[in-house]
């Protein structure tokens, strides 16, 4: 089953341009990842007296207010960031797939489980996760949990439509009149169908989700002792603006666009080849 | 629905009760003592919930509380001075971005495979995935303090008094906010339309539409663009919602007195009767607009009338 | 004397993806004249929608008409410009489409589509164009208390009744039927094709009706022309036709019936579906799997569409 979704995946992601593009991204973010701390010889901690220092071959991004290289908390920072980022987006993956195909295949329960998802998007989710942020010192796992409660819902009311038109289809009616059991039709068939697209969702809700909590770590919920992404953008404000440092202003947002980006048009690279009609060429 | 959705507000005192109760580690203890003597906090809880609860409903505006950081003040005292501040930021971006999403989303579903379809797909993928507060930060920095062209933070100068100055220099505090939230809400919007306006541009109707010679500018608003629209408006609770999330960021970038930087405010105090209440108005806001939302909903598609 | 619409040799192709489909294959037809009624009758698939699309030029993505012309009094319609087009479509032309609710505006009431029509044409004022409309409902049986229904308000046969208005609305020469009464009850199927006889017979209209219905052509149109597998294989005057057809698919459309009447044809047997499934030819007649009749000369040589007797064309080697 997953060697299927594993080719047709692989042949979508690698005959478009656009996806093309951004797997080229999300690699080289791993690559930063995982090479950086080794090659990079300042730490993300590491004060030093060269303050404000704009970007030069030493530090390739320059320098914060206390002298600390900015690439090195980039890098550093990514970690937490897209880890808490793509585990919450894989929980609202999971749930919104959950929630969604009982929705779409089970009508009795349809009318419930699609006004509850309603209810939960409406819901403003910042300020509730701010609320539940505040209770106590949030850690990563609270984050990931408060992002996979949040995402979820878009995510199943997209596999509930997807659900709802496959339902129909012929071979689901073969498998019923060959007896398979409700249950059956649904883990093996009807699951395996919305595989592929679930996974685009899956894509697109991570690039989601790291803006959320780059967010969320930018207005100090979440450790805010730990570099990240977004608290970088938060003392860059505070300590960058005025003093011109636009090196330290610019890194941090333009990876967290740069990197969701790349999210996105994987995201919806698969979802247009899935849906030809939204082709542009 | 709308049963379900009176619910809401009732599930949020739920969990403020929690958070009363453990919420005494982040204060300073001799300001809880005080506190404690003053609200009367030393009570059992169920007590507390109780005359917690009562506050709320019975009292209008609802009584939600002192705010630990700007004591005296309430909670409800300071949500209705920023209150206007926040629904104009929102209005305004709405607006815009609607228009913009509605105008591109049409433009570029008759050009379709064109260079400019092309630009506007990406160009709001870009901004979709751009953090609005960084942007928000990136437009203070460029006409802020770079170009000196716009005022950066706050809502205006409130000593200039009443009249024309003040709503002048309101409006010019305004700009950056807006401009902000509309390109963060038109990159979502124009992906929902563009979906949307796909799928209408492939029925039938459309093809029967350019079959009876009828001008393309009535084929573009009169069916196109109203027809995509539906699928928007069915989200407009989901839009406003993400709206509100994303006001939060954007008045807390450039420090506009709006409901959100209060919110924010209120983490960074961790000033609990501040952030039940303000969840409370905003999620109440929430519901009144996406409510709104069904309602023209309703006037808009005639299939949903009985 | 130039005919009123003719299609000259015209392909239409369709390709999704990798997989190029030859709708129709060098497709002629013509019309010379008004008062000339004929039916199109082909199975799904034939290719007889497509042709009536681009007789229209109607033809888009992904499908793309890749030779031929289609002339109306001369002019090929198929190079036209827009303006041109906008002039040609619906005042000389009019088409009513095959499901009536697909083609209508869901958020537009019945009316106003009428009345859209013929403002946008005509430049009348919204009263006056709303007060022809209004006349030319009446004239389809739609009384005035539903006239501004929307569509999903409507009933099948009521939404066919719009579409028909709305085709006549101004005053074409001639209108192309695609399968208007495939998606109506058989009771509902007779109001709508004893409307459409009566108004093309009283405005002198001409008539090309699409179907895969043979029987339903009898007593409404003149002529019918047969299609199969994108190709036409017979045409002819429709008597002629249904008495003594030409072409072994015809006889096989007109066999499968008991009587003309279509509420006592027989099912298919399971031999026959059997046999409709079977592929088309690549080489030679395309028919040739489907033929009782078929010999060595249909394998390897295609037949092209010739008169046999007076006014009747087929394209079969039997008749070489």
């Amino acid at each position: 089953m997953s060697v299927i979704f594993h080719n047709r995946l692989v042949s979508i992601l690698f005959s478009r341009r656009s996806s093309k593009a951004g797997v080229v991204i999300i690699l080289a973010f791993l690559i930063l990842i995982v090479v950086g701390p080794a090659v990079i010889p300042y730490g993300p901690y590491q004060t030093s007296n060269q303050v404000y220092a704009h970007p030069s071959l030493s530090h390739i991004l320059g320098t914060d207010y206390q002298g600390t290289d900015v690439l090195s908390q980039l890098v550093w920072g990514a970690i937490p960031s897209m880890i808490v980022g793509i585990l919450g987006a894989l929980g609202a993956v999971l749930i919104g797939l959950l929630v969604g195909s009982l929705a779409g295949y089970y009508t009795r329960y349809e009318g419930v489980l699609t006004g509850f998802t309603d209810i939960v998007m409406i819901f403003p989710p910042v300020p509730l996760m701010v609320l539940l942020g505040t209770i106590r010192p949030a850690s990563n796992t609270d984050l990931i949990i408060i992002l996979a409660v949040v995402l979820w819902p878009p995510i199943a009311r997209s596999i509930r439509s997807q659900v709802l038109s496959i339902r129909e289809m012929p071979f689901i009616e073969v498998a019923k009149m060959s007896g398979m059991r409700d249950s059956e039709i649904l883990v093996k068939l009807v699951i395996r169908s919305v595989a592929v697209i679930a996974f685009a969702y899956f894509v697109l809700t991570v690039g989601a989700a790291i803006i959320l909590v780059t967010g969320l770590e930018y207005i100090g919920v979440g450790n805010p002792d730990i570099v990240s992404w977004g608290s970088m953008i938060y003392w860059a404000q505070n300590f960058g603006f005025y003093a011109g440092a636009w090196w330290w202003i610019l890194a941090p947002g333009v990876a967290i666009s740069l990197l969701t980006i790349g999210f996105a048009l994987i995201g919806f690279s698969i979802e247009e080849a899935l849906n030809p009609r939204l082709r542009t060429t | 629905m709308l049963n379900l959705v009176f619910l809401l507000p009732r599930l949020v005192p739920g969990s403020a009760a929690n958070v009363l109760a453990a919420g005494y580690g982040g204060v300073p203890e001799q300001v809880v003592a005080s506190i404690n003597a003053r609200l009367g906090l030393g009570q059992p809880l169920l007590v507390q919930y109780v005359d917690y609860m009562k506050g709320i409903f019975t009292n209008w505006p609802p009584y939600f509380g002192v705010s630990y950081a700007f004591y005296p003040y309430t909670v409800s005292y300071l949500v209705w001075i920023r209150l206007p501040f926040t629904l104009m930021l929102m209005a305004a971006s709405f607006v815009l971005a609607s228009l913009l999403s509605f105008l591109l989303g049409v433009a570029s579903a008759l050009r379709r495979g064109s260079k400019f379809e092309f630009a506007s797909m990406y160009s709001s993928i870009i901004f979709w995935a751009t953090p609005p507060f960084w942007l928000g930060l990136l437009f203070a920095w460029i006409f802020g303090v770079d170009l000196h062209w716009l005022p950066v933070f706050g809502t205006g100068t409130f000593n200039a008094g009443a009249g024309t100055s003040y709503i002048a220099s309101t409006i010019v505090h305004l700009v950056l906010p807006v401009a902000t939230m509309t390109l963060a809400t038109f990159g979502f919007q124009f992906l929902v339309l563009r979906g949307a306006a796909q799928q209408v541009l492939e029925s039938d109707y459309v093809i029967a539409a350019r079959a009876r010679g009828l001008r393309n500018r009535i084929v573009a608003m009169g069916y196109i663009l109203r027809n995509s629209m539906l699928p928007l408006t069915s989200l407009l609770g989901y839009t406003v919602s993400f709206m509100v999330s994303t006001a939060v960021f954007v008045e807390f970038v450039f420090g506009y007195n709006g409901v959100g930087d209060l919110l924010v405010d209120g983490i960074i105090n961790r000033d609990y009767p501040i952030l039940e209440g303000g969840l409370f108005y905003v999620t109440l806001l929430v519901i009144i607009l996406s409510l709104v939302g069904d309602f023209l909903l309703l006037r808009l598609d005639p299939r949903l009338r009985r | 004397m130039t005919d009123l619409l003719r299609a000259n040799g015209v392909s239409v192709e369709y390709s999704i993806g990798k997989v190029r489909k030859l709708a129709i294959d060098k497709v002629n037809l013509s019309i010379p004249s008004t008062h000339f009624t004929m039916g199109l009758v082909g199975e799904s698939g034939s290719g007889k929608t497509t042709l009536g699309m681009a007789l229209l030029n109607l033809i888009n993505r992904p499908g793309k008409i890749t030779s031929g012309s289609v002339e109306y009094n001369g002019r090929n319609v198929l190079s036209m410009s827009e303006t041109e087009l906008r002039a040609y479509r619906w005042k000389e032309v009019a088409m009513i489409f095959q499901s009536a609710m697909n083609s209508l505006n869901p958020v537009k009431r019945g009316a106003d589509h009428i009345t859209e029509v013929i403002k946008d044409h005509t430049g009348s004022s919204k009263s006056e164009s709303r007060e022809k409309a209004l006349k030319l409902l009446a004239e389809v049986g739609i009384e005035s208390e539903h006239a501004d229904d929307y569509p999903h308000e409507l009933s099948g046969g009521m939404r066919q009744r719009v579409v028909i208005a709305l085709a006549l609305a101004l005053s074409p020469k001639l209108i192309i039927a695609d399968e208007p009464t495939s998606a109506l009850d058989v009771v509902v199927q007779k109001q709508i094709l004893a409307l459409m006889r009566r108004e093309i017979r009283e405005r002198g209209l001409s008539l090309i009706f699409i179907t895969h219905d043979l029987p339903i052509l009898a007593g409404l149109v003149d002529h019918i022309t047969v299609m199969f597998a994108g190709e036409v294989v017979e045409q002819g005057p429709a008597d002629k036709i249904f008495t003594s057809p030409l072409h072994p698919y015809t006889e096989a459309l007109l066999s499968s019936l008991l009587t003309l009447d279509a509420q006592n044809r027989r099912p298919r047997s399971l031999q026959e579906l059997r046999e409709t499934n079977k592929p088309i030819a690549a080489k030679g007649c395309r028919y040739q799997n489907r033929c009782k009749y078929v010999f060595e000369r249909c394998r390897t040589e295609r037949p092209l569409l010739k008169q046999v007797e007076g006014g009747r064309l087929t394209a079969c080697h039997k008749y070489n």
